[in-house]
């Protein structure tokens, strides 16, 4: 063993070496690092979860504004609608006030009329009567066979009552 | 082609080859001893204990370790302007990112730390290789002496430089003779109990100050054992009895024989363990130590950069690789098998 | 001369295995990673594991070499 240089004391030197640089590596080098570097993830994992909270706020609340926002126009919307219905009622209703006016105007004219012609009727019945009076009169008077007489006011009746 | 006839890149290219040429007809740089045992350090002691080249190339490596470690983590800051420290902060999130795929979350936060100063301290250390002076800066010792010591029988000699001395690339060789005179002296010097110095030194070879902490079996096998020790030990301590019965006794398929078997094979991979993962980073390095002087050897500018690029990658890799193997085994020790889970 | 043939073809034998194996196994991992890039990452962790384990056969060749090169086996000198 001497002639590939292994000596026990060497060799024991050598692992207490190791030994002593394992220790002052542990307890002074690695842990700051391990430590800034867990704590640097956990910030980072902190912020990006941060971010996200804020960014799913941010979504939550332009969701909100749109919604109001909606709401608004559909009740403005809703209000133009009725107010739109209320102006095609008023208007029906103008409508339906001017013919029915028109209608009784033309109804009291007919009727007016109606009136007025039954009353030239009676009017025109009775001078007719008159005339025919005066005209047997004057046919009594000039001496009509009563024959001729009566076909002459049978035919002007019937001529009458015709119209 | 007319790309490369270009003033500047032609220009550079005949530069290149009058190094190359330069570097083969007049610098020759000498084949270093390539030797198994850690050289020691002459001179330098802690008490009675000799100090190797590859312990100061570890006690380098801690400290580059320690060094960058601390200056990484002096101000840490949320948001990090020092560049170290983001490095720092990049490397270990994506090997607890690699250590979490293979063993969850838990598993992988208990051991990173074991992971990391295995991954940085291997790193380090393989990579000092490829620092200028590591095996080239050393001390000039008779060949005698080395021959006495471990076997070198080549030696080259020494020229005087300005306030350096260096070796000249002209080899000197020991014959059977002189091998045999230098036994026999040096032990002679040993029954007196004294060091032992030629009369006059034929040749030298270098003693480099440092060598790569990998080309010591010392650390491989040394750091190779402790980790599965502590495998163990970490198993046992997870799943008490449970874990030792997965070693010789029956319990598995109820049939004695093959359960026996399957325990010792399960108690002999456990050494297989210790030598592949030992063995694997000291040949790496050690053969990459060889490339790169036999490269240096050959010519002594330019053909070692890329093979310098090569012991970049693996050093990095086998760094990794006996830092993930050591996660694999404490999870391997730690996951009981898939016929007791089911209980 | 068998002491320095011996290293030499113990390490020159047992790196032929690894040699075919690593290079199978790579030549399936790259044909998968082509296949599923998305998974590339996963199935490179595990090429290398692989590789590991098909090295540490070349790894005991090299613990051969390296002590028949200086150790020595007995009887061989």
């Amino acid at each position: 063993m001497a002639a590939l240089g292994l000596n026990g004391a060497f060799l024991l030197a050598q692992i207490v070496n190791f030994f002593i640089l394992f220790f002052l590596l542990k307890k002074f080098v690695f842990p700051p690092v391990i430590q800034m570097l867990d704590e640097r993830k956990k910030r980072i994992a902190e912020g990006l979860a941060a971010a996200d909270v804020a960014r799913r706020e941010a979504e939550e609340e332009r969701k909100k504004l749109m919604a109001q926002l909606e709401a608004e126009r559909a009740e403005a919307q809703k209000r133009v609608a009725a107010a739109s219905a209320q102006a095609e009622k008023v208007r029906e209703e103008i409508l339906a006030q001017a013919r029915r006016e028109a209608e009784e105007i033309k109804a009291k004219a007919i009727q007016e009329a109606e009136a007025e012609k039954q009353r030239i009727l009676a009017e025109a019945h009775k001078q007719i009567a008159e005339l025919a009076l005066l005209a047997a009169e004057r046919v009594v008077r000039e001496g009509l066979d009563e024959t001729t007489q009566h076909k002459i006011i049978e035919d002007f009746l019937s001529q009458v009552s015709l119209n | 082609m007319s790309k490369l006839l270009k003033p500047r890149n032609l220009a550079l290219i005949l530069g290149i080859v009058a190094l190359l040429l330069i570097a083969i007809l007049f610098v020759r740089v000498p084949l270093p001893t390539i030797l198994l045992p850690a050289e020691h350090v002459p001179g330098l002691k802690i008490g009675n204990f000799p100090i190797t080249n590859t312990f100061i190339a570890t006690i380098l490596a801690d400290i580059v370790v320690l060094v960058l470690g601390f200056l990484a983590v002096r101000r840490m800051q949320e948001v990090p302007e020092s560049r170290l420290q983001n490095i720092f902060e990049w490397i270990i999130e994506v090997f607890d990112g690699m250590l979490t795929d293979i063993g969850g979350k838990e598993k992988a936060r208990s051991w990173l730390a074991v992971f990391m100063t295995i991954l940085l301290f291997l790193l380090f250390a393989n990579w000092l290789e490829l620092v200028p002076g590591v095996d080239s800066i050393g001390y000039i010792e008779p060949v005698e002496v080395a021959y006495a010591k471990s076997g070198v029988t080549v030696g080259y000699e020494k020229k005087q430089i300005g306030p350096f001395l260096t070796l000249t690339n002209k080899q000197v060789k020991l014959t059977d003779e002189e091998m045999a005179r230098i036994k026999e002296e040096y032990k002679e010097a040993k029954e007196k109990g004294e060091e032992y110095h030629p009369h006059e030194a034929k040749g030298y070879v270098l003693v480099p100050y440092v060598r790569a902490a990998a080309t010591d079996l010392n650390l491989t096998i040394g750091l190779a054992l402790l980790v599965v020790l502590w495998s163990h030990i970490i198993g046992f301590r997870r799943l008490g009895g449970k874990y030792i019965r997965r070693f010789a006794l029956p319990h598995i398929t109820g049939m004695k024989p093959i359960d026996l078997l399957v325990g010792v094979l399960e108690f002999i991979s456990e050494f297989a363990k210790v030598i592949s993962l030992s063995f694997r980073l000291f040949g790496n390095i050690f053969a990459g130590q060889v490339l790169l002087f036999v490269m240096a050897f050959l010519v002594a500018f330019l053909l070692p950069v890329p093979f310098m690029g090569l012991e970049l990658f693996v050093g990095f890799m086998q760094a990794f690789v006996f830092a993930i193997l050591t996660f694999i085994y404490f999870e391997q020790a730690t996951h009981s098998h898939a016929g007791d889970e089911h209980h | 001369m068998v002491e320095i043939l011996s290293p030499g073809l113990a390490i020159g034998l047992g790196a032929i295995g690894p040699g075919i194996g690593i290079g199978l196994l790579v030549m399936g991992a790259l044909q998968a990673m082509g296949r599923n890039p998305e998974v590339a990452g996963e199935i490179r962790t595990n090429m290398i594991l692989g590789i590991v384990f098909a090295e540490s056969i070349a790894i005991y060749a090299l613990v051969v070499a390296l002590l028949l090169l200086f150790v020595g086996a007995p009887g061989l000198k």
